[in-house]
């Protein structure tokens, strides 16, 4: 019974009786469940059936075919046994008190039933007694009246000679000479010919071999310890004397293998590749050789192959069972990984899928070490053995490329489940006999029409209409994940805008066939903002990628305009940029070719003024021959606009966290102030073994200037680099109470030339002191990162370095707070690290030109005039005067009084990538993973510290289920799943609560309270 | 573990000092909460913490461990298991339904055919509520008829949550030290322990240690003026014991003391403002190069919270540079924990250092370069959490030897585990061909439960049903080799009744494995259960 109804009968007891409120008391019998099986059995007569008998729209609660699901109480030693029609948790011995179940040896590991329902095989590791049971379906329910209950001498039972692991039932096709099915693979075996059913727990076998997939039923067990999978005869396991407890017959035994090959080819898509797109060239590495020891983990059987993870041997082993007696180890799949090819990647689960509209077949495999899946594809014509290194990655910066996050939380998959799943119908709504039929968006389509997106988004293709084949992912942290492996609505998931280029536009869409996919005003597609919310192999999205009325928030949305704040945190005025002479944060249209540029601030969604202007060829402030087609258009000319702005790029949906905030901060601090600052006596190396400056993205004097190349392109790189290196400020303050100062060094110290003061008061003079406004802290404390490494700097100062270096010594004689600032640069910071900066082999901080970091950026450069008036804020402009004039300022203080500026302007328009006339370097935009947007300085300098923020909501959800909150708490963790395809369904053990939550496809949701 | 946190507000009320009242017991096990083993496995030490406060005073004591392994049943499959005055209590055929032992059992004497001996048998009623075939081993007067187990005791400070051993250099004259945080008065009591397994805690002539050896309580010790926070908690050092860290139950604190071998510890730093209830703490490993000379790292202590589903890596700086020197901790690096559902309420961390170690010792200890290489070996960290209970499995970082941030671990796996987990311990197994394997033993205080897990196999060999309130937890293992058979122990306290459990895990002890075989001391129920 579920949880819910046996708690209602008490509570309503009470309430009567006492008259006033009461709470349902939840009654629990599962505890510590782990793996399950289903199976059906006729209730009137006892026996076992094909699990597709099953549900029986006419049976009661005691009659008819129930579905029966098999839990082991790992923690009991038992099996549980829930009654799916009667919806209960079955008593065993409804006599005594609380719930009882069948009892098999301790700690059950495993447990599968047969497809014709005859029998259950529990598979148990009790040390020193493991062992297999045998659970015949007609003695799982509670025994009649006069039967004895139920035991372990109940059951056929024998000793296994290891540690069993998993466990699946395979047919066995092969005739005998009789014409009937191979009784054993030892054809004289006298236990095979014990065939003779039980009289207290009947079976019928001989009607079970015929049940799809017909043929002899044979137990194939992996026995970890021994590195081997045996393979038992179910019916003679069967025929045991009950009680007993042999040795078990095995019948075959086949070692895995720990050969692991020397090197693998894992081959890249044209995005890795460092040469050029049309290189064959193919990644090559192998895992470390060692002596490894096969250990079997998680199994899956499809089509007479056996796939085997193993957390000994870094392989997922490939076994041919399709005849049982002549078992063959194939060629392995080879797990590694990309990010650590020295690293033996051990699997501890495998699944296998069915095939794809293509007859392409996948297997997963967990990622012991990371709990993350690999995808590998075992289609007859595949020509690698490594995982599958997916498209895209370098928009997934911070997902491994050969990879499947499941979620954002880095929970681990512990299991994996595919599933295919159809809701197939007729364009009248009818059910259709045809199957894995494809969305079809094509504006004059008449066929596969219905499977499209409804017009309020209620039906047709969406996050929950499962139609295709999928992978769920049981987590850790108590979801259910969903990973696409072929959606058949994937055509109809898609923008309105199509773009028939061969080159992916701003929102990941190319090739497509028409401009618009709507007709007569109405979509036929569902008008999400990418056409990559649905990848193979990557996690579905929870909702549509849309933002709009009707599905909320749901693709990136800034909430509001960013806004620009002082120093002191003082936000600037509204519509005073100009006047206040601050700088602006101005979105970049994309190139025209790429479609419209729009952004959605807040509920409205605004379209770029430049593109209507551009499409006629007119100047920033001149009126429109025609009338915008787009009513609320967004002005990013920073002659006009007092609105800051940017662009959210859609390459990648799954680049965007669900809520992020984003701070663009001139010459910000890279870090928090640090405590751990250490200046080495006599030189200028500050060290800090956990800084990890190069992951913090320290940019020293080499670096810079190799970026220079990159920002600048032909400009003074040297220049550059000596105007924006990074530079350390030591922020630390001096304490009067420190009893330093009193010692020789220490009231000597820092004997300023310019006062004469020496002791703490000298060094404050020369230094300054922390007060909690930057402006206090002097430039001395300021020294130019000369080298810099993952955990030391080596430092020049900024002014007087001699005096400066032996004050800073003499001043700061231990550790000290110090922070990290780039100059002359405004920082981007996010939740997570935009920085391309990585360390070397030797720890020196490098730029990382590995591809898939090719779209991360923190570092944006302001757009400066070259006009000398500009410094005078002044000098104003307006669209409504004379815009044309050139020497108007819409950007501000210039080359004149800001040294080695990278980006100047000549002209009065904003940065237009339209444009060939503008020649401004590749780096004065600012276009990244996350943002597009150039900085415009204002008439007056930027100040340190001033910073831009802004907030983006509506990022990627991945689709999962939480088995939180359902009558369990938040204490939830589910550990392993079984398909029911009979029901459209699977089943989810939580191994906290022990309980198990049927989860139903059409649509994706949990199917009640769980059993409890 | 609940009835633990419940009493902590009564505690922080109630506690009394040592000379009013009534004095423990020394040779009565009493709420023992701190368990650990001598270098050479000889004596067991026992922090007993007086948590009902019937006493003045908790209790430090030290067991004759070499005496209470003669006392341990040995498990055997056959005759040939056992010396040859016993044989196996094993059925003759499937016909024998008797309660055999599987044990070796005496073929003559006072004791023959008799498992338990003179100990006598628990009824089946009994050993729900104390698993183990025997009845207890009366520490001062063991069946044997041999002297007393106690070879020491001393009265310490109410409240002891833990206890830690450090072996002392060979420069200094103490052997062994010892170190115990006392809630009661929120101090770090300390003592001595010589190679005969005596305390020297200042005591004297009396059996009370004396205040140099109850750290924490005056401000004027030390140079920043402080004294330790309430309710001290979890307690971890460096391999030298020159770096000790506390956690403080009821504070968003950890506390840093500096041993000297000659001057004893003393508090030199707290570090404050962070989240309530830190409430488990493990010493990093630290790598063998370090010890050439040629690579530094400053010593570091992973910390995790009751509250909030954070891991936090804390860094010892020694202030060398500075006049005076005055050491403090520094916030290195944190990390949300999001393994499971709600990530807090960790209770213990264990890391296993042993593939790293091994790494270590299969090259010169001159070997810089090897040694480096060995550095890169990932540390196996493992955290008790009961929200929801649950073991949590990570490992630090390997792509950066000495980047000393990559001590800071990320989970990757999480095991659900019955109500109540708290200690964590790495413990070793012995298999039947000699073999040894490691096993993460999780105590479950309120289920009575030790979850066996197998790394290897990523699996819970075995569940090992406890008494009452399981809590501290000690490994007594010796590998096999030509001239010792070896053996593999592990010692439970049972909080909540008052005594030791002693659990096999010698897989050549056939059907012992996994259970516990011996019991220490009378059970002493709670005076509100009795």
């Amino acid at each position: 019974m579920r949880i819910a109804t046996r708690s209602i009968l008490p509570a309503v007891a009470l309430a009567v009786g006492c008259g006033q409120s009461t709470s349902a008391q939840s009654l629990t019998s599962l505890a510590q469940s782990g793996a399950l099986s289903v199976t059906c059995r006729d209730m009137d007569t006892g026996r076992g059936l094909d699990i597709t008998a099953c549900p029986d729209p006419n049976a009661t609660s005691t009659t008819g075919r129930h579905t029966l699901l098999m839990v082991t109480q790992t923690g009991r030693g038992e099996v549980a046994v829930i009654d799916m029609t009667a919806q209960a948790v079955v008593d065993e011995d409804p006599a005594a008190p609380g719930n009882e179940f069948l009892p098999v040896g301790a700690t059950p590991v495993s447990i599968a039933s047969t497809p014709g329902g005859a029998a259950t095989f529990v598979a148990t590791a009790e040390p020193g007694r493991e062992a297999l049971f045998v659970l015949p379906t007609s003695c799982v329910t509670p025994p009649e009246f006069g039967e004895p209950s139920r035991d372990l001498t109940q059951w056929s039972a024998c000793r296994l000679p290891a540690t069993p692991g998993e466990m699946v039932i395979i047919p066995d096709t092969t005739n005998d000479a009789s014409g009937g099915f191979r009784k054993s693979c030892y054809a004289a075996s006298a236990a095979a010919t014990n065939e003779t059913s039980r009289v207290d727990c009947p079976a019928d076998w001989d009607a079970e071999e015929q049940i799809s997939p017909s043929g002899r039923r044979k137990i194939l067990v992996t026995l970890p310890t021994k590195g081997a999978v045996a393979l038992l005869d179910a019916r003679q396991l069967y025929g045991l004397q009950p009680g007993a407890f042999d040795a078990c017959p095995i019948e075959r035994w086949l070692p895995l293998s720990t050969q692991v090959p020397a090197g693998i080819d894992q081959p890249l898509p044209d995005d890795l590749k460092t040469t050029s797109p049309s290189s064959t060239e193919i990644h090559y590495f192998g895992p470390t050789q060692t002596a490894f020891v096969s250990t079997p983990a998680g199994i899956s059987f499809k089509d007479g192959q056996l796939y085997v993870a193993d957390v000994g041997v870094p392989l997922v082993h490939v076994l041919n069972w399709s005849d049982p007696c002549d078992p063959r180890e194939l060629a392995p799949l080879t797990p590694t990984s990309l990010e650590e090819p020295n690293r033996s990647v051990l699997t501890s689960d495998v699944a296998v899928s069915d095939l794809t509209r293509d007859n392409k077949r996948f297997v997963y495999a967990v990622d012991k070490a990371l709990g993350t899946l690999m995808a590998f594809d075992v289609s007859s014509n595949s020509l690698t053995r490594a995982p599958l290194v997916f498209p895209g990655s370098p928009y997934e910066p911070f997902t491994p490329p050969d990879r499947i996050r499941t979620n954002l939380n880095n929970a681990s998959a512990q299991d994996v489940l595919f599933i295919t799943h159809d809701v197939p119908f007729l364009s009248d709504g009818t059910a259709s006999a045809s199957t894995r039929t494809l969305c079809d968006p094509t504006p004059t389509a008449t066929a596969s029409t219905d499977y499209r997106t409804s017009s309020d988004y209620s039906t047709g293709a969406g996050p929950s209409k499962l139609r295709g084949i999928f992978a769920m992912v049981a987590l850790s942290d108590g979801h259910v994940s969903v990973v696409d492996v072929e959606d058949w609505d994937q055509p109809c998931r898609r923008p309105v805008e199509g773009n028939l280029s061969a080159a992916a536009d701003w929102r990941g869409c190319k090739n497509d066939s028409f401009l618009s996919y709507a007709i007569a005003d109405v979509r036929t597609a569902s008008d999400e903002a990418s056409c990559n919310v649905i990848e193979p192999h990557h996690p579905r999205s929870g909702r549509f990628f849309a933002s709009n009325s009707t599905v909320g928030t749901g693709a990136p949305t800034l909430s509001s305009f960013p806004t620009l704040a002082t120093p002191s945190g003082v936000a600037a005025a509204a519509n005073t940029s100009r006047t206040n002479g601050t700088p602006k944060l101005l979105a970049v249209p994309y190139p025209k070719a790429n479609g419209v540029s729009e952004v959605q601030i807040g509920s409205t969604n605004y379209y770029l003024e430049s593109y209507q202007n551009w499409a006629q060829g007119k100047p920033q402030c001149q009126s429109w021959t025609n009338a915008p087609i787009e009513t609320t258009y967004l002005d990013v000319s920073p002659d006009v606009t007092e609105q800051n702005s940017l662009l959210l790029p859609f390459v990648e949906p799954r680049a965007y966290l669900t809520s992020e905030n984003f701070t663009l901060t001139y010459e910000g601090k890279l870090f928090d102030d640090r405590q751990s600052g250490l200046l080495a006596p006599d030189t200028l190396t500050l060290s800090d073994p956990d800084a990890q400056f190069c992951n913090q993205g320290v940019q020293d004097s080499a670096v810079t200037r190799e970026l220079a190349s990159e920002y600048i392109s032909t400009g003074d790189n040297a220049s550059f680099a000596t105007s924006h290196t990074d530079f350390v400020q030591i922020t630390a303050d001096f304490t009067d109470n420190d009893p330093y100062w009193a010692t020789p060094i220490g009231s000597a110290c820092a004997a300023d030339p310019d006062t004469g003061i020496s002791g703490i008061n000298g060094c404050r003079s020369y230094f300054g002191t922390n007060l909690g406004n930057a402006n206090n802290l002097k430039p001395t404390r300021e020294l130019t990162i000369v080298e810099a490494y993952q955990d030391h700097l080596i430092l020049q100062p900024s002014v007087n370095t001699a005096l400066t270096q032996a004050n800073l010594h003499c001043c700061f004689p231990g550790t000290a707070l110090y922070t990290v600032r780039a100059a002359k640069q405004w920082v981007f910071r996010g939740q997570q690290s935009l920085s391309r900066i990585s360390p070397d082999a030797n720890n020196r901080c490098i730029v990382d030109d590995n591809p898939r970091k090719a779209h991360l950026r923190n570092r944006a450069l302001e757009i400066t005039s070259s006009d000398t008036r500009c410094d005078d804020k002044t000098n104003t402009c307006s669209c409504s005067s004379s815009c044309s004039s050139p020497n108007n300022c819409i950007v501000g203080i210039g080359p004149s009084t800001t040294a080695a500026s990278a980006c100047v302007v000549s002209n009065n328009d904003p940065i237009n990538p339209n444009d060939p006339s503008q020649s401004l370097p590749p780096g004065c935009v600012f276009d990244s993973l996350k943002a597009r947007f150039a900085v415009y300085s204002g008439t007056l300098p930027s100040i340190r510290d001033m910073v831009f923020s802004w907030q983006v909501n509506g990022g990627f959800v991945p689709y999962q289920i939480s088995l939180a909150n359902r009558n369990t708490g938040s204490s939830v963790m589910p550990r392993s799943m079984t398909s029911a395809p009979n029901l459209s369904a699977f089943f989810v053990v939580d191994g906290v609560s022990g309980g198990v939550f049927e989860f139903v496809l059409d649509p994706f949701t949990i199917n009640g309270n769980p059993y409890l | 573990m609940r009835r633990i946190t419940a009493l902590v507000l009564f505690s922080s009320v109630a506690c009394t000092s040592v000379g009013e009242g009534i004095a423990p017991p020394l040779e009565t096990i009493y709420f023992p909460t701190g368990l650990a083993l001598s270098k050479d496995a000889r004596f067991l030490y026992v922090a007993n913490s007086d948590f009902d406060l019937q006493y003045n005073a908790g209790t430090l004591q030290s067991l004759d461990m070499e005496h209470i392994r003669t006392l341990t049943p040995r498990g055997c499959t056959s005759d040939a298991d056992c010396p040859s005055s016993q044989y196996c209590d094993v059925p003759a055929d499937t016909s024998d339904t008797l309660d055999h032992s599987f044990w070796c059992v005496d073929r003559s004497g006072i004791n023959a055919g008799l498992p338990c001996g003179s100990l006598g048998e628990r009824s089946s009623a009994e050993r729900i509520t104390e698993p183990g075939r025997c009845e207890a081993v009366q520490l001062a007067q063991p069946p044997d008829g041999g002297a007393s187990l106690f070879t020491d005791a001393v009265e310490i400070g109410a409240f002891a949550t833990d206890a830690i051993v450090r072996e002392g250099p060979e420069s200094s004259q103490v052997s062994e030290r010892l170190f115990i945080p006392v809630r009661g008065e929120a101090s770090l009591n300390w003592a001595d322990v010589s190679a005969d397994g005596k305390f020297d805690c200042g005591q004297g002539p009396s059996v009370t240690c004396n205040d140099a050896h109850r750290i924490g309580r005056d401000p004027t010790s030390n140079s920043r003026a402080l004294v330790l926070p309430p309710e001290p908690y979890a307690i971890d050092a460096t391999a030298d014991a020159s770096v000790i860290v506390l956690t403080h139950q009821t504070q968003g604190a950890v506390s840093l003391l500096h041993n000297d071998w000659q001057a004893g510890p003393n508090l030199e730093f707290v570090y404050t403002g962070l989240p309530p209830m830190p409430i488990a703490i493990k010493a990093v490993p630290e790598p063998a190069v370090v010890s050439t000379g040629l690579y530094a790292m400053a010593p570091g202590f992973l910390v995790a919270y009751e509250t909030t589903a954070r891991m936090d890596l804390f860094r010892y700086l020694s202030d060398a540079q500075s006049s005076p020197q005055r050491p403090y901790l520094e916030l290195t690096a944190s990390s949300p924990v999001t393994i499971n559902s709600g990530g807090y309420d960790v209770r213990d961390l264990a890391i296993d250092n042993s593939e790293r170690s091994n790494c270590e010792q299969s090259v010169a200890a001159t070997d810089t370069a090897a040694l480096l290489k060995c550095a890169n070996v990932p540390l196996k960290v493992y955290a008790s959490s009961r929200s929801p209970a649950s073991l949590l499995i990570g490992q630090t970082s390997a792509n950066a030897a000495l980047t000393p941030n990559n001590d800071l671990p990320y989970f990757n796996d999480a095991f659900p585990l019955p109500t109540g987990p708290s200690r964590v311990q790495i413990a070793h197994i012995i298999n039947t061909n000699d073999t040894i394997e490691t096993r993460i033993l999780i105590v479950s205080f309120d289920s009575r439960r030790i979850a066996v897990f197998d790394p290897v196999r990523n699996n819970i060999e075995t569940w090992i049903t406890t008494g009452r309130g399981p809590q501290a937890i000690v490994e007594d293992f010796v590998a096999p080799s030509a001239d010792d058979p070896g053996h593999a122990l592990v010692v439970v306290g049972h909080f909540t009744d008052s005594y030791l459990g002693v659990i096999e895990l010698d897989r050549r002890r056939g059907r012992s494995y996994g259970t516990i075989v011996l019991s220490l001391g009378a059970a002493i129920p709670p005076r509100t259960s009795k």
